[in-house]
């Protein structure tokens, strides 16, 4: 179901963690809410779960206004970061809670509760406790209790962060798989570029109380649309430099280290550090006084000096794309 | 590690020797004990005779009633109070909370005879004198404070997320309570009843000042040991620690720490 954001702001004390998020997120779409910490991420999920409240704007859900429902009577489906499983329960019993408490019939409970357990691998497990299973478990048995039922919604709060890298890597495509079978409206926060990267439909950049840019990954690496998310988002920061350097008659122009040949053309830097990933280097360089980093697949060392091109660039004004 | 066995029998034998001198005075015939000049500090002629003697008959029956009955009220009257009290406290600010519960302990400070004498006269106005109602409601004054101090470190280590995450799952507040919040604090609710009960089974000046005629076994035993008669004394004494150990043994898997931790940790 669609998820309308209307000019939500949220004010604790004097910092406007929120400060008017607009957004429309549709029917079925993986929409990633992707902030470095301390952004108001949480908050937000927070708002749209109806535990927290706004001070200002609208949540509207398939055109109702649920700004004022508890969060209860929303019949929305919730993974905390820490996955909230209610220790007095076994597994059986978690998964079930939602269902029980929309008063469904017994068969039925148990009918659903097997198929999600079939679904996410955790048959075996469904009569332990809880605190009895392993972090990974624990996790899918979350995401079991958040799907088995039939949200309007499903919002996820970085449900990944508490597994080690490899078991995130093989979460994040279960996942994924999980939304498209649904057909789910999946609303995930995380700090993770990466995993926004790969999971969303589309990522919104939060920062300063606001979207920044909302749009698909790959655009949202290719075209930022302002300074901020430009360095924000990258293994790398995108590189800027004035215009005249390059002949451009714009405030500044701004290119990925991926966005160069190294060892021909007619620009050169010198190289202060190397950094090595997989079998290619990242440059970090001084570029007539501006520091810059480029990626090459030559090995350089420190006090060099490289020639290289630039293939494409964006030119910024005022911190903000140019179209 | 040898030396700390040591010391740790040592410690153990101080505290648990006036308990074997009981143990004793109510199995030992009385004239190896209380009528000896040197009475043995070995069991020489057990006997269950003194116990069969001294708790036939409504003596000891009353006061044991007693004794349960106002234990076990204060118990639930504190669980009653200090439960949504202690939830409370839980789910304000700390800066809020912290000088309610230095407050509320500070009540404890006052020694129980200088409140138990007004206490008693209104409750003679009130005809809570003499009942163990009236009892009751005057210990409570000092276990309520207690159970609420345990109380609110329970609910305050049950995470809010685990109850937002109950709400979103579509869980009013009488099912938060009853399905999630209490069993999980169970241990620490446990917790709280065995020390008010506890309290009250061996409260003395309250006892004495509001039911000072047909009192609880703690003022029997210090009425029958000052007239003399000994070994009912100590057999009631044997008796009235029976169910401290009871309860502590079949409570004692809800004493663990484990119980709370698991889950929702992070």
């Amino acid at each position: 179901m669609t998820v309308e954001l209307v000019e939500l702001v949220k004010v604790y004390g004097t910092k406007r963690v929120l400060d008017g998020v607009t957004e429309k997120i549709e029917s079925g779409e993986f929409f990633v809410i992707l902030g470095p910490s301390g952004e108001g991420k949480s908050t937000l999920l927070r708002i749209m779960a109806g535990i927290e409240k706004p001070d200002k704007g609208k949540i509207i859900v398939d055109g109702d206004d649920v700004t004022n429902k508890p969060p209860e009577k929303r019949n929305v489906a919730m993974v905390f970061q820490n996955y909230a499983l209610y220790p007095n329960m076994t597994v059986r019993e978690n998964i079930e809670f939602p269902l029980k408490m929309k008063g469904e019939k017994k068969e039925q409970i148990r009918e659903k509760v097997e198929k999600v357990a079939g679904l996410l691998g955790i048959s075996e497990i469904l009569d332990k406790k809880v605190t009895k299973i392993s972090g990974g478990q624990q996790q899918r048995v979350a995401i079991a209790r958040a799907i088995v039922r039939n949200p309007s919604y499903y919002l996820l709060d970085e449900p990944l962060s508490n597994l080690d890298a490899r078991m995130r890597t093989v979460a994040r495509g279960e996942l994924k798989r999980i939304q498209k079978e649904l057909k789910g409206t999946f609303i995930y926060v995380t700090h993770d570029q990466k995993e926004a990267l790969s999971l969303a439909d589309r990522v919104a950049v939060l920062h300063a109380g606001k979207f920044e840019q909302v749009s698909k990954p790959k655009e949202l690496y290719d075209y930022p649309r302002t300074k901020w998310v430009a360095e924000f988002i990258g293994d790398f920061p995108m590189n800027f430099v004035p215009g005249e350097i390059l002949g451009e008659r714009v405030e500044e122009v701004g290119f990925r280290p991926e966005w160069v040949n190294v060892g021909k053309g007619d620009l050169t830097c010198s190289v202060e550090s190397v950094e090595a990933v997989g079998d290619s280097r990242y440059l970090i360089c001084v570029f007539k006084g501006y520091g810059i980093t480029i990626l090459s697949e030559e090995y350089y060392d420190v006090g060099d000096e490289v020639r290289f091109e630039i293939t494409q660039y964006r030119k910024f004004k005022d911190g903000r794309l140019e179209e | 590690m040898k030396w700390s066995y040591i010391g740790a029998i040592v410690v153990g034998a101080y505290f648990l020797f006036p308990l074997y001198v009981l143990f004793l005075l109510a199995f030992n015939s009385p004239t190896f004990t209380i009528l000896a000049r040197y009475p043995a500090l070995l069991p020489i002629s057990l006997t269950l005779n003194n116990l069969v003697v001294s708790l036939q008959g409504s003596a000891f029956i009353d006061p044991l009633i007693k004794s349960l009955e106002t234990a076990t009220l204060v118990g639930v009257i504190t669980l009653i109070l200090a439960v949504p009290a202690g939830y409370g406290l839980s789910r304000l600010p700390r800066t809020v909370a912290y000088p309610i519960l230095v407050l509320l302990l500070v009540t404890n400070m006052m020694p129980a005879i200088v409140i138990g004498i007004p206490i008693a006269v209104e409750f003679i106005k009130l005809h809570l004198f003499e009942s163990v109602v009236g009892l009751a409601l005057a210990q409570t004054l000092i276990t309520l404070p207690l159970a609420t101090f345990i109380l609110q470190g329970t609910f305050s280590s049950i995470p809010q997320d685990l109850e937002n995450q109950a709400r979103v799952d579509g869980a009013g507040l009488l099912r938060r309570l009853f399905s999630i919040l209490l069993p999980i604090a169970a241990p620490g609710i446990a917790a709280a009843f065995l020390i008010s009960w506890m309290f009250s089974w061996d409260e003395f000046t309250y006892a004495i000042l509001l039911i000072p005629f047909h009192s609880t076994l703690p003022v029997t035993i210090y009425s029958d040991v000052t007239r003399g008669n000994l070994l009912a004394g100590v057999a009631f004494s044997l008796v009235f620690t029976l169910p401290v150990i009871v309860l502590t043994f079949a409570l004692q898997k809800y004493l663990r720490g484990e119980y709370l931790a698991g889950g929702i940790k992070g």
